[in-house]
């Protein structure tokens, strides 16, 4: 009985010390990715930047303040945010398969954002037009899942991903549409925003995506053990105690949120709220106060290490960022798909 | 001809110009062929992937696609002047540049051929080269009397055109209206025959079935002989272009890209057109 | 709470889908420190029952008081520390160790409470502390139902008042050992003032564990009453349409049915 009690406390100490170290490394991410760059920083001047300004070239101290930090920050909070809601709709759809995009969030954004392209509108309202439309895009249709749920109430999971899927192809037809349609010149752009890109990257859309994270973080903290007892099903759920119900449409309203508005700034990011979900369950466990923190850690760690690839690897061009997560998550997640482990099966 | 907007933009322009540029960075082919032009090609640092077919640009740094900038791969090359076209982007990278105290200048682009002597007068003022700018630009106004020349015959019965582009992986793509291709076949004294669509479209055999082109325009860059192109595209073979097998092959860079080069290439077609 | 009052009580209760009426004017009442089983055929309504009488399914008429209350006036969170269910369907999650899965029944109460030493206990009392730390979705079927049913009293243990549980075919995929082992607890449980329901097939563990017996067929009740009246070859016969018989030995008792000789 001792022994199976020192057991429990070690395995669950462990799980903590690994989120502890995720929580390490992202610093040390943020802090290498704000070093390096198309122009060379370096680690002294980094300090400088802080301690010394005046020791630093008006450029570097240019590029630092007004490019490279705010980028960093954006694609941390960007890849924070899409990880944080994959966490959170995967647990709530209980598939490992689910994805934002299930509900219909991200298609949403880019039926916004290629209207926006389609009537030459993208550089409205101080370029703020884009993300505002790629938002409402991703609201809309989430809504329109609702109405057709029956405001997420009746019908379970298994009716919403069917509706989901609908959904998605629907949109899906209408963005083929207004893409056949389209001036060449709008194409192109249309075809680039989908790929994704940090690159536009400016401080008032970071605060904005900090302020948009801190609400998704509260809206699935406080609902987190719920999260865990809906793994036991939605009706045994309901017997422990969850409100079925207002925990599935809490989660949808963050979902959207987080990947309403990391779309609308960085445009179509995949992968990252597939599989940074899984990695955080594969190092610390099933249990959502260690999913969620270590989603975000990893999504906003791997965004940023994708995001350093995209500036750096063919500078002075950009790389699109969309097809970086993968490479980079990729040989990542495999490698944690083959460890033996405690208790995956 | 100037328009008081473009007398503005001039004056704005050598204003606030400083120092001759030493290092300039430039994005669209145009604006690319217009540096050059003006003997600067020495002092470019960096182009875009459009602007690397000049023999002069060939081997200098590539900061990627004109609409998918970054702004510190072009500040890391130490530019003092970044020269684009209107269409670079995305719009807050160069935003970003300029907060960087790097001067940008963006050049309006049009489908229209006034629209080169605008560009090449807004070039010459931000890099501090007028007198070569208006050399330039009465070289490009000769070019384009000379195509006024040649299209002069073809008013009345113009000769039906269909533009041809080669889209990746190889299809086929019709240039309807709102293209530049449009422009530039009725610039040269065609008649673009698809003109009941706009952007370009996929082809289908039924679009030769209303529109019969005398003659096909394609990029030279487009693999085989006219035989097998017309081959890859159903019923251009029963049109009248189809069975005299009268295919014009253009260098599409100097065709479409209302740079310097664009009157001469045009005036190529227009020649061309006249032939039975 | 005094004892024998009713505790979680179905009045009239009916239920239709669609056309076809699932339970047809259906009363039961769970009663503290007894342990009550509800046999019957398949798909005579047993676990729709068993839905309506925890909340999670309204009827269409009738009503379930749950301690002198309806049971849809109370929140979820608030029902669950009076009301515990172990339905039939519970998903194994993996990721979660089985302790975990136990923490879970405490989900209704208070955050400050030791969710842990209660789900201890638990797992000390069903013989499950080796499987402490094992994944639930590593378990045997047989495993995994003692561990729900672990989690279950979880939810409903340590109360200052009694509460009701409510098992649906809690011994489905247990060896005869573990069948007796979880029957025992739960009657321990009725025998502590909880008030238990449990859906059973297996006659003979009916008639050893249960003090009231509700014999239900094609929606209704077609008798109830102390097991010794209801688990009788005549009516059992009659109900699952095949012949039951009876066997004694050595002052023990067994219901058997040998042959599928039809009855009606």
């Amino acid at each position: 009985m001792n022994a199976e009690r020192e057991n429990d406390s070690r395995r669950r100490s462990r799980a903590h010390g690994r989120l502890w170290l995720l929580a390490a490394l992202l610093p040390l991410v943020l802090l290498t990715a704000s070093a390096v760059g198309a122009v060379n920083i370096g680690l002294v001047d980094l300090w400088n930047l802080v301690a010394a300004p005046a020791q630093v070239p008006e450029i570097v101290r240019a590029v630092f303040w007004e490019i490279r930090l705010p980028r960093v920050l954006l694609a941390a909070l960007v890849g924070a945010a899409l990880a944080l809601a994959g966490a959170g709709v995967q647990g709530l759809f209980r598939n490992p398969l689910a994805d934002p995009a299930l509900i219909g969030v991200s298609a949403g954004a880019a039926l916004g954002a290629v209207v926006c392209f389609f009537f030459g509108w993208e550089g409205l309202l101080g370029g703020w037009l884009l993300p505002l439309a790629a938002f409402v895009g991703g609201w809309l249709a989430v809504l329109v899942l609702g109405i057709f749920n029956a405001g997420f109430a009746a019908g379970g999971t298994a009716k919403l991903i069917l509706a989901g899927v609908a959904l998605n192809a629907m949109l899906g037809s209408v963005l083929g549409f207004f893409l056949f349609s389209a001036s060449d010149d709008a194409l192109r752009s249309m075809t680039f925003w989908t790929l994704g890109s940090c690159a536009s990257a400016q401080w008032p859309q970071v605060v904005v995506l900090l302020i948009f994270l801190a609400i998704g973080v509260i809206l699935l903290w406080r609902n987190a053990r719920s999260l865990d007892a809906l793994q036991f099903g939605e009706e045994q759920a309901a017997h422990l105690g969850v409100s079925v119900v207002r925990v599935r449409r809490e989660i949808i309203l963050a979902a959207a949120l987080l990947v309403g508005a990391a779309t609308a700034f960085a445009g179509t990011i995949g992968f990252i709220g597939l599989v940074a979900p899984h990695m955080a369950r594969l190092l610390l466990g099933g249990l959502h106060r260690l999913v969620l923190p270590g989603a975000i850690l990893l999504g906003a760690m791997l965004l940023v290490l994708a995001d350093l690839g995209a500036r750096t690897l063919a500078a002075p061009a950009e790389l699109a960022v969309g097809i970086l997560t993968a490479v980079i998550g990729g040989p990542f997640f495999l490698a944690l798909l083959r460890r033996p482990s405690s208790w995956s099966t | 001809m100037l328009r008081p907007a473009t007398i503005l933009a001039v004056l704005l322009t050598a204003l606030t110009a400083r120092a001759e540029p030493a290092r300039i960075v430039t994005a669209g082919a145009a604006v690319t062929e217009i540096v050059s032009g003006l003997g600067l090609a020495p002092q470019i640092v960096a182009v875009d992937t459009s602007s690397k077919h000049l023999e002069e640009t060939r081997d200098k740094p590539d900061i990627g696609y004109v609409r998918m900038l970054g702004a510190e791969g072009i500040l890391s090359q130490k530019p003092d002047l970044v020269l684009v076209s209107s269409e670079a982007g995305p719009p807050p990278v160069l935003e970003q540049i300029k907060s960087a105290g790097v001067n940008v200048v963006v050049i309006s682009n049009g489908y229209s051929l006034d629209n080169i002597d605008d560009k090449i007068r807004a070039i010459a003022a931000a890099t501090g080269r007028v007198e070569d700018g208006e050399k330039l630009i009465t070289r490009v106004d000769a070019d384009v009397q000379a195509l006024r020349a040649a299209t002069a015959a073809n008013e009345g019965e113009r000769p039906g055109v269909v533009f041809l582009l080669a889209r990746h992986g190889g299809n086929l793509m019709a240039a309807g209206t709102e293209t530049a291709a449009h422009a530039m076949v009725e610039a040269s004294g065609g008649r673009n025959v698809c003109a009941s669509f706009t952007g370009y479209q996929p082809l289908s055999a039924e679009i030769f079935a209303t529109a019969t082109p005398d003659f096909i325009i394609v990029s030279e860059s487009v693999g085989g002989d006219d035989a097998q192109l017309l081959a890859r595209v159903p019923g251009l073979g029963a049109t009248p272009a189809g069975r005299e097998l009268r295919v014009i092959r253009v260098d599409d860079a100097a065709f479409l890209g209302f740079g310097p080069r664009t009157p001469a290439a045009a005036t190529q077609v227009a020649t061309a057109l006249r032939q039975p | 709470m005094s004892k024998n009052v009713p505790s979680l009580v179905a009045e009239e209760i009916t239920l239709s889908r669609e056309t076809r009426r699932i339970l047809d004017g259906v009363s039961l009442a769970v009663t503290p420190g007894k342990f009550m089983a509800v046999i019957g055929p398949n798909g005579a309504g047993k676990s729709t029952l068993l839905s309506v009488m925890s909340g999670l399914f309204k009827a269409g008429s009738g009503q379930v008081m749950l301690n002198g209350r309806a049971i849809s006036d109370y929140r979820p969170s608030e029902r669950a520390r009076h009301c515990a269910v172990m339905r039939q369907d519970n998903a194994r999650p993996s990721g979660m160790t089985v302790l975990e899965a136990v923490e879970l029944g405490r989900l209704a109460y208070g955050a400050e409470e030791d969710v842990r030493s209660v789900a201890w206990e638990m797992l000390q009392q069903m013989n499950l502390s080796d499987l402490a730390g094992r994944d639930c979705s590593r378990l045997s079927g047989g495993e995994w139902q003692r561990v729900a049913f672990a989690r279950t009293v979880a939810q409903i243990s340590g109360g200052e008042t009694a509460g009701v549980l409510l098992l649906d075919e809690p011994v489905s995929s247990l060896d005869p050992s573990h069948q007796h082992q979880l029957l025992g607890e739960a009657r321990r449980l009725a025998r502590a003032g909880h008030g238990v329901l449990a859906i059973l097939h297996d006659l003979n563990l009916t008639a050893h564990y249960a003090d009231e017996v509700a014999l239900l067929a094609a929606g209704r009740i077609h008798s109830s009453g102390p097991a010794s009246e209801i688990m009788q070859p005549a009516v059992l016969s009659e109900i699952y349409g095949c012949r039951v018989t009876e066997i004694r030995e050595g002052g023990q008792r067994a219901l058997v049915s040998l042959s599928a000789e039809r009855t009606r």
